[in-house]
């Protein structure tokens, strides 16, 4: 789906009677854009609490880092939203698998006995916003880049590089045009005629729901 | 199924013969064309995908393809299971398919067989090290839904539960009242209904 397509596909759902009561704005999509980005944090943070990584997919990267810790993200772009792994390098071939500890674990180990040396143990890392910590000599850490959407060009897919582009999860592009039309519905005076917006593109969890509701 | 005859089913579900709505359009000609096929497109998309992790992969057979690349295929939807080929025997082995990077840690020490996907890469791997040669096999994205097209890939009831989810998703533009919630649920009841993997037999001495 391209931007375009969603933005469309997004006035579609809150167009009631013919009337799009969100083109009446100065700039016509910028609500609907706003409305989008948030959608693909709400969804991208969603799919993470259920482990959905075919939907994470086209956002996955990695980094491998040869050098001390702690190792630093290039820019704000690149930060991870969410890390699925840290291995820890020690020599050129082995790898650990590292658990995340808390920084102010990090922090009051690293201190405990200094004249000792005292250390984290190897397979394990913390991470500051940026940065993550390690003992080791360079790390490979995989996970997932928060879903800026780029509207320069609306002929696009949605999420076009950085992102894996050519074969992203196109579809899981129906449920952030879903949520983001529920964002823009929420806007609007509560009454009565509210459609279940929100989980139709979500197969799974609209029978889930169905079934809670002890329908059919 | 032919594309315009989807249409005219949805059309069907949407339309209100009793309503007197001022609508510049009768109620089932509300929607354009073009919304009506880019919503079967997406429930296309949508239903395939649900119906391919319910592994309910014999209604959707014609979708199952497979690769021997390392790079995820521009069609790729949804992968279902992964093979490795050992260097001696040259024989493919059935693998544990995972997704992400984790796969990693697991590969280490827990499987000895193994198909990675991460990001854009195919990654088949025998006790840690590279396979000589794997094979990914997967759905693929379905054809599209076109106007004149006729899409035969799935089976037939399958095309009547994509119909009845993007009515679903159509209605949702539509204020909420009781002949909202009766399509709904007639369209829940066609999305829910239970496909068997063949046609049941006809009980002795009826005529089909």
């Amino acid at each position: 789906m391209t931007k375009q397509e969603a933005i469309d596909f997004v006035r579609m759902f809150i167009d009631e009677s013919g009337v799009e009561f969100v083109g009446t704005l100065v700039d016509a999509q910028s609500d609907v854009k706003r409305a989008l980005q948030e959608a693909s944090y709400d969804k991208v943070r969603e799919w993470w609490a259920r482990g959905d990584k075919e939907a994470l997919r086209p956002f996955w990267k990695q980094e491998t880092y040869t050098g001390a810790s702690p190792y630093s993200f290039a820019s704000y772009a690149v930060q991870p939203m969410f890390i699925e792994t840290v291995q820890v390098r020690v020599g050129s071939d082995v790898r650990y698998p590292a658990k995340q500890t808390t920084l102010e674990l990090w922090t009051q180990w690293q201190a405990a006995n200094p004249l000792m040396g005292a250390r984290v143990g190897s397979a394990e890392y913390a991470y500051k916003e940026g940065q993550i910590f390690f003992v080791g000599d360079g790390i490979v850490v995989s996970y997932y880049l928060k879903p800026d959407i780029d509207w320069t060009n609306l002929a696009l897919e949605l999420f076009n590089p950085p992102y894996v582009a050519t074969s992203g999860a196109a579809w899981t592009h129906a449920q952030i045009c879903e949520r983001a039309a529920q964002i823009l519905m929420s806007r609007q005076p509560l009454d009565e005629d509210r459609v279940p917006l929100g989980v139709i593109y979500d197969i799974e969890r609209l029978m889930s729901q169905q079934a809670e509701r002890g329908a059919a | 199924m032919l594309g315009s005859v989807a249409i005219d089913r949805v059309r069907v579900f949407l339309d209100d013969p009793a309503s007197t709505t001022p609508y510049a359009h009768k109620m089932g000609e509300y929607w354009s064309e073009a919304q009506i096929l880019f919503a079967l497109n997406q429930s296309q998309l949508a239903v395939v995908v649900w119906l391919a992790r319910k592994r309910q992969t014999y209604l959707i057979s014609g979708l199952l393809t497979s690769t021997t690349a390392t790079t995820v295929p521009t069609n790729f939807l949804v992968a279902t299971s992964g093979e490795c080929r050992e260097t001696s025997p040259a024989v493919l082995r059935p693998a544990t398919l995972m997704v992400g990077w984790s796969a990693l840690d697991f590969y280490l020490n827990q499987h000895r067989f193994i198909t990675a996907i991460y990001g854009e890469t195919i990654d088949y791997r025998i006790n840690g090290s590279a396979a000589a040669a794997g094979k990914l096999w997967y759905i693929r994205k379905p054809t599209a839904i076109t106007n004149a097209s006729t899409n035969t890939e799935m089976d037939d009831r399958v095309y009547d539960k994509i119909i009845a989810h993007a009515v679903c998703a159509l209605m949702c533009k539509d204020v909420l009242d009781k002949r909202f919630q009766d399509v709904f649920s007639e369209c829940m009841r066609v999305l829910q209904s239970e496909v068997p993997h063949h046609y049941p037999q006809l009980d002795e001495g009826m005529k089909a």
